[in-house]
């Protein structure tokens, strides 16, 4: 047994420093307790280190070529995202030195950072309200489990960390995608209006609206608004973006109560039976391989959906054998993510005298109709909304579109090309017991820690909302007199739009749920999990939004509690 | 997680938008196509100089016809010449770099054929006919001589061309307009404003 490590004065360790561990940071902190993050990646400093900010397309390396090679043999499943490149690639994991396993019938994609800030640093920044539309459908329809929360217990939660990471958008009055406290909305181009406009005349329950995002539209105190320079993912020294970086890790240390240790792996937690309580975290420092323990009053894993479970899985309780938190034999399962790359998109004539200025990291948004009000009959449950937007056709693309050579079409490609209105949908993937995240019998990781192996399949109900989402599209399209219009509608795989939620569910019962209705885990009082992996249903919207209200609801919880001597 | 960018409105689109582009753009901008382990390992890049000079001399000369000096400067004066010889030296596979040298020794046979010289020595009107031949793979002139299907080199040399043009610091500059901090966006600017696409 490897000996705790002697420590000053530690209350709490957040496991993970992305976008939930750095808001449980700052709240935490910032209440008076006395915090240190554990990160298993690199550090990274928020600036220096964004290598590929604002670098022109001639200084790009390999001549601004991907190289094929690399990525294939070292990041095979982070390189399908669109935001992985050169510019990029250093906040990645490898997926060499990490892997994991799952069954190549069913492709499981796990598109993860390797550095502090995690995919703060990476992720769209599309920032959505969940409704009780979404809160009670379990209930409604004796799916999964009860959501143990609903709506108004997370509305002021919302307000709250809105105002602090500050979201753009445009309210809308609709019960089922609430406003927020946002800040003046990014601009629609004039394509997007007219859209907007001929599907709300066709579809009257239908409606177009500028994307809700994380981004600035005006300035925050160490936070300028948005200069428009595009790939947001490359990093932003301005801070316009909303990261732990930019922002949450930031709070946290200006209370003088936070430290942070980037490259240490949590491996597992120890629990204690008799007290219901998480009495160690055992660590592993991914540089020397060097194992550690640690202990702390509150223990908060903000570690991923899949990181969280994982170490709740490798978690035994000793007198059982199995996890210590999985009494319900919900952990690990009914893993979600959202129905992705399937949509449709078409030329929409004229305007040719109009092309946009400055380069928008923001599109539309169409939120939700289908079953809105009641079963609108059309054949699943549920629904989706549809992200994607209009611009002009560019040089990379009218090459092919362009015969000859020579002066003639040299000139010819410098006109951008005719406006394209495109739409894609994210829809709502149901809870099954059989889609799960555990560990595998024999794959280690190269520390010895069992790999994660996953089993993910869709449904009938994910099926049909697909083609559905897909024929609508190109109503909507067809409305707004596109022509040349053309629907796509990929391979479905697991995780790829990057939304993966459960596997540590939320629900009243213990027998049912890992967690209660404030992300505390049934089985030990000290211990919350406040990352994707608590979501109880998926819901269309975009999550993350919702695990840092949670997380800030859970931090408040936890501190009470601790005041009060619930928490041992 | 996935959204926006500033190109393409979403990556769903944007994976959309350049699909079935040739392999050069399309491997240069797409995440996730062209996995090099789709092709057997036989195939795959040498890691030698694989062109003669002769052939790279036909290239380079193809992205100046391609891409000429108009107001703004011509493809080899941008630097298109040093981007072809990276790709086709450290970044092609073999069976892509295969069909380019076909169709430059092709150009070169039908120098001799035609007018009984090497293409690089032919004038700058014979050089656009052949190549215009080579675009149109004219039957009448059996431009390939190896039957139908042999297109595809002339799509490269156009797509090395323009994306090495595109990339290069004229092409991002002066060819485009160069504006990496807007500082705001307009959805309602007009064209005639600035008459040419944004770089940045």
């Amino acid at each position: 047994m490897v000996e705790l490590t002697p420590m000053e004065h530690v209350d709490a360790i957040v496991v993970g420093s992305g976008i939930s561990g750095g808001w449980a940071a700052k709240e935490l902190a910032e209440k008076g307790l006395n915090v240190l993050m554990l990160e298993r990646g690199k550090p990274l400093t928020h600036g220096l280190d964004y290598k590929g900010e604002h670098q022109p397309p001639w200084q790009r390396p390999n001549m601004g070529m991907r190289p094929r090679e690399l990525y294939d043999q070292e990041y095979a499943v982070q390189s399908t995202s669109y935001a992985f490149d050169e510019t990029t690639r250093h906040f990645w994991n490898n997926d060499q030195e990490n892997p994991y396993d799952y069954n190549p019938d069913q492709p499981f994609h796990w598109l993860r950072a390797d550095v502090v800030g995690g995919r703060s640093l990476l992720w769209a920044r599309q920032s959505y309200r969940w409704s009780d539309l979404d809160f009670a459908a379990n209930k409604l329809e004796g799916v999964g489990v009860d959501w143990p929360i609903r709506y108004a217990d997370i509305a002021p939660w919302y307000s709250h960390v809105e105002r602090f990471i500050g979201v753009s958008g445009q309210g809308l009055g609709l019960s089922h995608l609430p406003d927020g406290e946002f800040q003046k909305p990014m601009q629609m181009n004039v394509v997007e209006d007219y859209v907007a406009k001929k599907i709300t005349q066709r579809f009257p329950d239908r409606v177009m609206t500028i994307g809700r995002t994380a981004t600035l539209t005006e300035p925050l105190p160490g936070r300028a608004a948005c200069h428009y320079c595009g790939p947001c993912h490359r990093g932003c020294t301005a801070g316009s973006y909303f990261s732990s970086l930019s922002s949450t890790l930031p709070a946290a240390r200006a209370t003088g109560n936070f430290s942070l240790r980037a490259n240490s792996l949590v491996e597992s937690l120890e629990y204690d039976r008799a007290a219901k309580r998480v009495s160690a975290v055992r660590i592993v420092d991914t540089q020397t391989g060097k194992r550690s323990r640690l202990s702390a009053k509150l223990i908060f894993l903000c570690a991923s959906t899949i990181g969280s479970t994982q170490i709740l899985l490798n978690s035994p309780d000793a007198e059982s054998g199995r996890s210590f938190a999985n009494a319900s034999d919900a952990l690990g399962r009914y893993m979600m993510d959202h129905t992705y790359q399937a949509g449709a998109r078409g030329i929409i004539p004229g305007f040719e005298e109009y092309y946009p200025y400055g380069y928008r990291p923001n599109g539309i948004y169409i939120p939700r109709f289908r079953n809105v009000n009641g079963d609108d009959g059309v054949g699943f449950t549920r629904g989706y909304g549809y992200q994607g937007g209009a611009n002009r056709i560019g040089w990379h693309e009218l090459i092919g579109r362009t015969p000859g050579f020579g002066a003639k079409f040299k000139n010819s490609l410098r006109t951008p090309g005719p406006w394209r209105m495109s739409l894609g949908g994210f829809g709502e993937i149901l809870p099954y017991a059989h889609n799960t995240l555990r560990l595998h019998k024999s794959k280690k990781d190269r520390f010895g820690i069992p790999q994660a192996t996953f089993q993910f399949e869709f449904g009938n109900n994910e099926r049909r909302h697909r083609e559905d989402l897909v024929e609508q599209a190109v109503a909507m399209l067809e409305a707004a007199g596109a022509t040349d219009i053309e629907s796509y509608s990929r391979p479905m795989v697991g995780g790829a739009a990057i939304h993966e939620m459960g596997t540590a569910r939320m629900g009243h019962d213990p027998n049912e749920a890992v967690l209660n209705a404030h992300n505390q885990v049934h089985a030990a009082s000290n211990l919350f999990v406040t990352d994707g992996a608590c979501m109880s249903s998926s819901s269309c919207v975009n999550p993350s939004l919702t695990y840092m209200a949670l997380t800030a609801r859970a931090a408040s919880y936890a501190v009470e509690q601790l005041q009060a001597g619930a928490i041992a | 997680m996935p959204a926006n960018n500033a190109d393409t409105p979403n990556s769903a689109d944007r994976r959309d938008l350049l699909k079935g582009l040739a392999i050069v753009l399309g491997a240069a901008i797409t995440p996730g196509c062209q996995r090099a382990a789709e092709v057997p390992v036989a195939q795959r890049i040498a890691g030698a100089a694989r062109w003669s000079a002769d052939q790279r001399a036909i290239a380079h000369r193809c992205a100046d016809l391609i891409m000429p000096a108009t107001d703004t400067p011509g493809a080899l004066a941008a630097g298109v010449g040093e981007f072809m010889d990276y790709v086709t030296s450290v970044w092609l596979q073999r069976s892509e770099l295969a069909e380019l040298l076909e169709g430059l020794d092709v150009l070169q046979q039908q120098g001799q054929r035609q007018y009984s010289k090497d293409f690089v020595r032919l004038d700058e009107a014979e050089q656009v006919h052949l190549l215009t031949q080579m675009e149109s793979a004219d039957s009448a002139v059996n431009f390939w001589g190896l039957g139908a299907g042999h297109s595809k080199a002339f799509e490269r040399l156009k797509e090395l061309t323009v994306v090495g043009y595109y990339f290069s610091e004229v092409g991002t500059k002066q060819e485009r307009r160069y504006v990496p901090m807007p500082g705001h966006y307009d959805g309602y600017y007009k064209l005639s404003e600035v008459g040419k696409q944004w770089s940045s």
